[in-house]
């Protein structure tokens, strides 16, 4: 599949299939996600792959963006300690947030290139995912992916490209 | 695990996702507190179903909600109009009762 065919392709999937995700599928989604650009090269990212129903379920009760019944999540979190050593305040507060942002679109056109379904939430409690996941303090979940066989083909939203492209100056 | 526990635990679950929602609407774009509501709403009918509490026209409600719900997404102007129709259909019933 084209580069283009996956981003057009791609949409937020809300109905899966009750099927499993093999784990070598979910591996290759996150090494898509660390091959994405990353500012000056910190790489202050961390990636939880979670497939067990209980797990999944409990992640759900705090986190009212997630729907349907995904067979798998990947949270994706930023390492704030590591941001900042290695890139300031800039690091700590705004880079690392781009970073884990290109991660997720790169895992989200995996997924569109294997077939799977996806959908990045962020719609939960933070806290509520940390204490869940056991998380350290300078680990802070940003993005939720739910990921599964997608058992709907939703119509996608228009894009406007004349009122918000600008050649050369803004008209 | 029983029936009793099973919707104990569907409560459970229904309860964490609207305190949780009550919290995210603070920072949240503003339709994402009417979608959790309506959201309620549905998975509310749902639990009342497992416990065998048959409303055909609350089964139908959800139905209709969750057919409708994700306009909150994308056309702002469909989803007020689905709100406001469904309390219509709730004031007829409410009505005929």
């Amino acid at each position: 599949m084209e580069v283009f065919e996956a981003i057009k392709k791609r949409r937020s999937i809300r109905k899966y299939k009750k099927e499993e995700v093999p784990k070598e599928a979910l591996l290759k989604l996150v090494e898509a996600g660390i091959w994405a650009p990353t500012s000056g090269n910190i790489q202050a990212w961390e990636f939880i792959i979670t497939k067990k129903k209980e797990s999944i379920g409990k992640i759900k009760i705090f986190s009212p963006g997630l729907i349907g019944e995904p067979a798998a999540l990947i949270i994706l979190c930023t390492n704030r300690r590591e941001a900042y050593e290695k890139g300031g305040e800039l690091g700590r507060d705004i880079l690392c947030l781009m970073d884990i942002s290109m991660a997720a679109q790169n895992i989200l056109l995996e997924a569109t290139e294997i077939g799977l379904g996806s959908c990045p939430v962020r719609s939960f409690n933070q806290a509520a995912i940390k204490k869940l996941l056991d998380l350290p303090n300078e680990v802070i979940p940003e993005l939720i992916i739910s990921i599964g066989y997608q058992a709907e083909s939703p119509k996608p939203p228009a894009r406007e490209m004349d009122k918000v492209i600008h050649l050369e100056r803004w008209k | 695990m029983n029936s009793n526990q099973k919707i104990e635990d569907e409560f459970f679950k229904l309860i964490g996702y609207m305190i949780t929602s009550a919290r995210g609407s603070i920072e949240e774009p503003k339709l994402y507190g009417p979608f959790r509501l309506v959201e309620s709403a549905s998975k509310t009918i749902e639990i009342m179903e497992e416990m065998g509490i048959e409303n055909d026209f609350l089964i139908k409600a959800k139905e209709k909600i969750d057919k409708e719900k994700y306009s909150v997404m994308s056309e702002k102007k469909k989803f007020i109009k689905f709100l406001d129709e469904l309390i219509l259909d709730f004031v007829f019933y409410a009505n005929e009762e």
